[in-house]
């Protein structure tokens, strides 16, 4: 049984004054297995970020459904959604989306305060978190005082914290440099290894190249994807690059003619 | 030419971009030059000469155009800033985009001169619309005569014209310094500057609580009225002081240390409403204390000259118990010869007569008095001495006044006869004597009165307590008066025949009585090679009373409608620097899982706790300074505490409530600010 399955997802965004209609998602179908790491890439405009929100329950689909663990999230009434959210996902964000009010070890917390935990068990939770996330001697530091890598850290055991079923990432090495992306994706690898389900949104091929399969998005449609099998992730990043320059002159080919009647 | 037009154009197009900080900052603009405009009106209008006591009036327009002139520097300077930092990151574009410093400098000079020139117009026009409305209150309030006619006033609008110049100037120069001083990078990065978490400052928030804590002793246990007035403005500056302090540093220390509380920290409200504090007073602590000031400047101003203006029948019956009250000196200054029973009975005739073929009377008192100061060195002994000024307090001493029984009898319709050394004896402190002792002059005190047919006005005016003695005749008087004369040389008191009439009629009718009264009464002393030393009309100063007291009402509500307008335009900027600042952590907080009802139960609770603390502190500041200012009222003679509690509670009822309204008004531009990124969808999509 997948953890997560999404099936016949469509998403159409009507402007808000012409009427004018834009297909962002056509006819996506695929799972996610308990455990799995998948690495969802495309272009910008090839629909990541709405597949992304509609994961996240943050959008709801036009049509289709998304079944997380047995439970359809456009059933959800809309009051039930937050708590929803918080309890079975964690996000990791491009801009880490920490809140500079609060020092990391209070932004770490804040999803169990929003649970109602009692205090004795979130120190007992944030302490193994922080110290496998190399972030314990950082949490009575405010998110201005720390580099990217190490907030990205923060956000990252923010969104661990409440043991979710699936951790959502979105772009999550897009801010960093390549010393800190690095240290990010092995960080990602680790916590994958020890059971946690991923599914990242990204750009970045070498990013995708840590998955275990990467998803190939081009205008709304699953176009193409990539096991990594038993590869090396140098094997997998070539293979990744080669899909993407097809893609990529596919789009060239036939998506053109159609963009001028776009226009 | 066309550079010209395009400058003009692009200048329209920011003001009207970046209306949501214009507008408020123009009606300011606009509201603060009408005022001027009517103010200075009113010190240059003719048609006030003519009334009695139109000086105090242009006297006192004088001083509130010297406080509006100065407050309306601050107040749109402070605006101007607000604008020009959330501005930068615009300006910083252009100047990327390749306007250089001094194209973006002439821009800025364009913007002002046409927001400048455009609320300069619209202040006058709005000031001519409304002096004339204005000067009607105003002749209402004051009893003056309805002026006729409008007339536009050339010096109201040079003056005006002058003012807000000078202040577009200032403003129009800060922000080209501030454009030239910094550089592209830092002006396109300066709105999205990190915030630090503020220190919590232990000095400075000791600072304000000793402050505070001595400006309120100060209030709390002044005595009277003289030492009030006197440690008022040093009470004033302590709180101010302290208000500063404490809103800085003092709310910040005080969260830090709830924060330190674990249990009580983590949990959703306090969570993020304690964490959210921290940051929004670092942030606000500075505007919050000036809306906590401008709003006890308002309260204390308005309701001390309401209750003056609504106490002035009290003040002129303290000060004028009588219509016309006028006193025979009953000793000749040059002879210090006595004052005959024939020219008392010709001083009473002369008075009472002339008065009544002027106007119908009343009431006719007649009497003896002498009042002197003495000073009470325990109960019922009393001294005449002029070394006890020197070191005795305030408080004991005394009016002593002395009437024969005769007089007392007539006055109150009793029939009381007394022994030579018996007195009847009656004080304003509910004090109960057997004996009375003043130097050496032994009485036993034959009843305490509780009730007495006189005021004593010098001790209502001055603030002292009063003695009364009612002695058995004349010659008791005499021989007190004698004393005192020895005692006091020539700073003794002089011993008074005194006639007081009740008139009916209007004040023409009581003006006539009066000056006819004077004229015949004067005839009088002439032939005689005497002075009276005292003629009072209450109506003739009735008019002087209502013109000054009335032109404190008017300028007190004046100013308080300034004050308000500055603390509005405050709130209302505090409210949109809020909601950007807001917006993000509220996008977040969505994001991490918080539903949208809690994040607005949570931000809502902040800004109303953030936008009613300086009402809360300013409402306790003024009822801290109700004991104090109470005894600076009876310095001018209002001894209506009553009243004053009630307008004091009237006018904060009354502010309360503009405060809640201008709070929902402007909330509503916050929550549309913030409301942008209310749902999550809008909010995580780029």
């Amino acid at each position: 049984m997948a953890l997560l399955t999404i099936s016949h997802l469509q998403k159409i965004y009507v402007t808000r004054l012409g009427g004018a209609q834009v297909e962002a998602l056509h006819n996506v179908n695929f799972s996610v297995e308990d455990g799995e790491y998948v690495a969802i890439m495309g272009e910008s405009g090839s629909g990541k970020t709405t597949l992304l929100n509609i994961l996240a329950a943050l959008d709801r689909p036009t049509s289709g459904k998304v079944d997380l663990n047995g439970v359809e999230l456009s059933s959800l009434p809309e009051r039930q959604l937050s708590a929803f959210r918080r309890d079975n996902l964690g996000f990791v964000f491009q801009d880490f989306n920490l809140l500079d009010t609060f020092t990391l070890g209070d932004n770490i917390l804040l999803p169990l305060v929003l649970q109602g935990v009692k205090y004795r068990e979130m120190e007992e939770r944030l302490i193994p978190i922080v110290e496998m996330l190399g972030i314990a001697d950082l949490i009575k530091k405010y998110p201005y005082e720390v580099s990217g890598g190490q907030k990205q850290r923060a956000a990252v055991a923010r969104a661990l914290i409440t043991n979710p079923q699936l951790i959502l990432a979105d772009e999550p090495t897009g801010a960093l440099d390549s010393r800190a992306t690095d240290s990010l994706l092995r960080l990602f690898e680790k916590i994958n290894r020890s059971g946690q389900t991923i599914v990242m949104v990204t750009h970045s091929v070498r990013a995708a190249s840590m998955a275990k399969r990467v998803l190939f998005l081009r205008d709304g449609e699953i176009y193409h994807q990539l096991y990594r099998g038993s590869l090396s992730s140098e094997e997998m990043f070539s293979r990744i690059s080669d899909t993407l320059t097809l893609v990529g002159s596919a789009v060239r080919e036939d998506a053109k003619p159609e963009e001028g009647q776009g226009l | 030419m066309r550079r010209l037009f395009f400058y003009i154009k692009m200048a329209v197009q920011n003001l009207v971009n970046n209306r949501r900080f214009y507008l408020p900052y123009s009606l300011c603009c606009i509201g603060t030059a009408a005022m001027y405009y009517i103010m200075s009106d009113i010190a240059t209008n003719k048609s006030l000469d003519f009334e009695r006591g139109a000086e105090y009036v242009k006297m006192m327009m004088g001083i509130g155009i010297f406080v509006l002139s100065i407050f309306s520097v601050f107040i749109i300077c402070y605006a101007n800033s607000f604008i020009i930092r959330r501005r930068r990151r615009e300006l910083g574009l252009y100047n990327i985009l390749g306007m250089e410093k001094r194209h973006i400098a002439i821009l800025m000079l364009f913007e002002t001169v046409l927001l400048g020139s455009g609320c300069l117009i619209a202040g006058l026009a709005a000031g001519m619309l409304f002096s004339k409305l204005t000067l009607l209150v105003l002749a209402q309030i004051l009893r003056f005569g309805v002026p006729m006619g409008f007339e536009i006033s050339i010096s109201g609008i040079c003056m005006t014209t002058a003012e807000f110049g000078m202040i577009f100037l200032i403003c129009l120069v800060a922000n080209i310094f501030n454009v030239f001083r910094s550089s592209p990078i830092e002006l396109l990065h300066s709105v999205s500057k990190g915030e630090r978490e503020p220190k919590a400052r232990i000095l400075l928030t000791l600072f304000g609580f000793v402050t505070l804590g001595g400006g309120y002793a100060i209030a709390l246990t002044v005595k009277d009225a003289l030492s009030a007035l006197l440690l008022f403005f040093v009470a004033v500056l302590l709180v101010i002081f302290g208000t500063y302090a404490l809103f800085t540093a003092g709310s910040i220390a005080i969260l830090k240390l709830l924060r330190k509380n674990k249990r009580l920290y983590y949990r959703i409200g306090p969570f993020t409403a304690i964490s959210g504090l921290i940051y929004r007073m670092k942030q606000n602590a500075v505007g919050l204390a000036n809306i906590c000031i401008l709003s006890t400047m308002v309260l204390v101003t308005i309701s001390t000259t309401v209750s003056l203006y609504s106490g002035m029948e009290d003040i002129i019956q303290t000060q004028y118990p009588f219509e016309i009250e006028t006193s025979l000196n009953m000793r000749n200054v040059d002879t210090d010869e006595p004052a005959s029973p024939e020219l008392m009975e010709q001083f009473y005739h002369a008075a009472v007569d002339t008065a009544e073929s002027c106007a119908e009377v009343s009431d006719i008192k007649s009497f003896v008095n002498l009042s002197f100061t003495a000073t009470r060195l325990q109960p019922g002994v009393f001294s005449v001495d002029t070394m006890n000024y020197v070191d005795t307090n305030l408080g004991s001493v005394m009016s002593f006044g002395v009437i024969p029984v005769s007089d007392y009898n007539r006055m109150s319709g009793q029939s009381v006869t007394l022994a030579a050394d018996e007195v009847l004896s009656y004080n304003n402190t509910g004090e109960h004597y057997d004996t009375i002792q003043l130097n050496d002059m032994q009485f036993s005190v034959a009843e305490n009165l509780t009730e007495f047919p006189l005021n004593n006005r010098e001790a209502l005016v001055s603030m002292i307590n009063s003695q009364y003695i009612v002695v058995a005749d004349q010659s008791v008087v005499d021989a007190i008066y004698t004393m005192q004369c020895q005692a006091y040389a020539e700073r003794a008191s002089d011993m008074l025949y005194t006639i007081g009439l009740e008139l009916e009629g209007d004040a023409e009718t009581k003006i006539a009585a009066f000056e006819d009264v004077v004229s015949e009464i004067s005839e009088l002393m002439r032939e005689n090679e005497f002075f009276n030393t005292l003629m009072l009309s209450r109506q003739t100063n009735y008019d002087d009373l209502y013109a000054m007291y009335g032109s404190f009402l008017f300028l007190g509500i004046f100013l308080g409608m300034v004050f308000t307008m500055a603390a509005v335009l405050i709130i209302y900027y505090k409210q949109v620097s809020e909601g950007y600042d807001d917006r993000e952590r509220f996008v977040i907080m969505q994001k991490v899982g918080m539903d949208t009802h809690t994040v607005k139960k949570s931000i809502g609770t902040q800004v109303l706790m953030v936008f009613f603390l300086p009402l809360l502190v300013a409402g306790v500041h003024v009822v801290v300074a109700f004991p104090m200012v109470s005894r600076m009222l009876q310095l001018f003679a209002l001894n209506n505490t009553g009243l004053f509690g009630i307008c004091t509670l009237i006018t904060f009822l009354i502010f309360a409530l503009v405060y809640v309204i201008v709070y929902l008004l402007t909330a509503r531009t916050y929550y549309k600010i913030v409301g942008d990124a209310g749902s999550p969808i809008k909010a995580i999509g780029r």
